[in-house]
């Protein structure tokens, strides 16, 4: 293979390999994790919620 | 009904990226590349695939949540969310119109693909030569020269197995059918395209005056790397073409299955506030790594590798590699001795995955739509589909491939979608506002969307659509180089000729005349074989005019359900 071609497949392999990993990192690592029930992490959410200021005696 | 929904994140990108990912992945760019520039068709490959493919595949992630979110699942009724003028929802049935024509043709293919990997897997191609793969295509799919019907048992049995897989796993719905199929199809398919690609780069061609080694192959006359270096080599004194842009542009557009009405309809299941443009993204890199990385280094250097690099090159002057992927790659692998079936299993496979997961992408559209709007089961909805496909299918099956299989394939799977993209980002980035628009690609995103892609998705990807749509419309016989280098050089132009696969010359029949003049000037055919010729010319005329109308006649007949479905809408205060 010439170095030209060699330049062109490295560079193109670079860009989508780093795209892919990069974008499959952030989804395994989403705070919305994979295969979570979606119901499941709202009803957290809620739990999660501050409670609402008591009202003043 | 239960509502139905994707089970993973993971499940929804690989579904997604299963949709995207088809047989041009393996055999269409590899050779769109070879021809069109090698190592510099990449440069106007990621410049289309920045000003058309990511904008666009947000507009359709971002579109389908949207209208998913009104309670619609088919373009239709996701285009209507967008708009009050009634009338996008006419256009929105494209997505589905779509589905049904590309499904009819593309699930023979991938009948052809399970009926290869099924022969391989029982070494079936031992031994043969490239004319005895060809006799066993002949004989898959009834094709003989200048016979209009073609007509073969063993396709059909293939073809409705196809059909019926593809009903059953449609009617397990979207978690325990596509969603599966597509977790255990893409990674199975990632891994006999690696396992190829490794066992292809290994092969070394007997060196003279040197002792072989374990790698070395005596039936091997080049090096693969040359085969990746006919590849990779750019010549960028081609780059000055506008048909290598235009290819460039053409290649990302089907790679990422745009402008179908699929990637709508799996999007729709998403929840208001999930992420689309992570997901997006992901699903759209996943299919440039199994086309660029995978798709570029098992085709071209195997074949060059076993038939020298003059050969391929002949092989890949229609930028198709379906000759030497179907044809010529059973006999290479008979090279390989004991692997040679498992190798022919694994390439066909991956095709039939390939296929499969995209056919699926097909049918869900159509589906939504009966079960949403006509009150439809999942498996009443997936056998009407099945119901709806068979007029098409069959004369797919029955009739020569110049007829059906070649129209739907041009209409339906090449000029309809960049129209219906172009239809999309006028809705989405025109229509509804881009501002409104860009609210909704970045409302939960996970990935920073970079804000120059604002200015891209309103004002380049729609011009770039159109200066592709006008390329299909005015296409000239002769090269648009030779126009431009007349203009340039003050040279008169050729006269002024329609291209048999541009658009008008396709309507006016250009690419039959010029078979036509072929054959009447043949010093080599006899007046029998002659006349025969063109009888047979006359005949895919005629039935091309047939499928046209039958075409028309399928866009009218959605048309009428989606005007029932919305005075339904309008009775019960839906609409």
């Amino acid at each position: 293979m010439t170095p030209s071609a060699w330049i062109f497949m490295g560079s193109m392999w670079a860009l989508i390999i780093f795209c892919s990993v990069y974008c499959f990192y952030k989804l395994l690592t989403s705070p919305r994790r994979l295969d979570l029930d979606v119901e499941m992490q709202e009803v957290i959410e809620y739990q999660t919620l501050p409670e609402p200021p008591k009202a003043a005696k | 009904m239960a509502k139905e929904r994707w089970a993973s994140r993971i499940g929804l990108v690989l579904a997604m990226a299963g949709n995207a990912v088809g047989l041009g992945n393996f055999l269409r760019f590899p050779a769109q590349a070879a021809k069109y520039g090698g190592g510099a068709f990449l440069i106007p490959y990621i410049v289309a695939l920045l000003v058309v493919g990511l904008p666009l595949i947000w507009v359709e992630w971002a579109m389908g949540r949207y209208g998913g979110q009104k309670g619609h699942h088919s373009a239709p009724g996701i285009f209507q969310s967008f708009s009050s003028n009634g009338i996008w929802k006419y256009f929105g049935v494209m997505g589905l119109w779509s589905c049904l024509v590309i499904a009819a043709y593309y699930l023979y293919i991938e009948s052809w693909c399970l009926a290869y990997a099924g022969y391989s897997a029982i070494g079936g191609f031992s031994g043969y030569t490239p004319a005895d793969v060809e006799a066993f295509f002949s004989k898959l799919t009834g094709e003989t020269p200048n016979q209009l019907f073609a007509i073969s048992p063993f396709g059909m049995i293939m073809f409705a197995i196809c059909i019926l897989i593809n009903i059953f796993v449609l009617s397990r719905g979207l978690a325990k059918g596509i969603e599966l199929v597509s977790k255990i199809g893409m990674p199975t398919l990632i891994i006999f395209a690696a396992i190829l690609a490794v066992r292809g780069l290994l092969i070394a061609p007997p060196v003279e005056g040197q002792a072989p080694t374990f790698f070395t192959d005596q039936h091997a006359k080049a090096s693969p790397f040359e085969g990746l270096n006919y590849l990779w080599e750019p010549r960028f004194g081609e780059l000055g073409d506008p048909a290598v842009w235009l290819a460039a542009a053409g290649q990302i557009f089907f790679t990422l299955s745009i402008g179908m009405g699929s990637i709508h309809c799996y999007s729709s299941y998403l929840r208001a506030k999930d992420d689309v443009a992570l997901t997006g993204a992901t699903a759209a890199w996943t299919n440039e790594f199994c086309e660029v990385i995978l798709g570029g280094t098992i085709l071209i250097p195997i074949a060059v590798a076993y038939l020298g690099l003059e050969a391929v090159r002949g092989y890949t002057q229609g930028g198709s590699g379906f000759g030497l992927g179907f044809m010529v790659f059973p006999t290479l692998f008979n090279n390989w001795g004991w692997f040679a079936p498992v190798a022919g299993f694994f390439w066909f496979g991956l095709l039939f995955f390939a296929a499969i997961t995209s056919s699926l992408a097909m049918g869900q559209p159509i589906m939504a739509f009966l079960q949403q709007e006509f009150g439809q089961s999942r498996t009443a909805s997936a056998l009407s589909f099945g119901v709806l496909l068979l007029p098409l299918a069959i004369p797919v099956a029955v009739l020569s491939q110049a007829t059906f299989f070649d129209e739907f394939d041009y209409w339906a799977g090449t000029v309809m979608l960049v129209v219906f993209a172009l239809g999309e980002s006028i809705l989405f980035a025109w229509v509804f506002g881009m501002k409104n628009a860009w609210e909704e690609i970045t409302r939960g995103a996970e990935l920073w969307v970079p804000p120059i892609f604002y200015f891209v998705i309103k004002y380049v990807t729609p011009l770039f659509l159109l200066a592709i749509l006008a390329a299909y419309v005015f296409k000239p016989a002769a090269d648009w180089k030779t126009y431009i280098e007349a203009a340039v050089q003050g040279k008169p132009a050729p006269a002024w000729e329609w291209a048999g696969d541009g658009l008008i010359g396709k309507l006016m029949h250009k690419d039959l005349e010029a078979t036509r003049n072929r054959v009447s000037s043949d010093p080599q055919l006899d007046p029998a074989q002659r006349t025969a010729a063109l009888e047979h010319l006359e005949n895919v005329e005629t039935w091309r005019n047939v499928d046209r109308l039958m075409m028309l006649g399928v866009y009218v007949f959605f048309c009428v359900l989606v005007y029932v479905a919305w005075s339904r809408r309008r009775a019960q205060g839906r609409a």
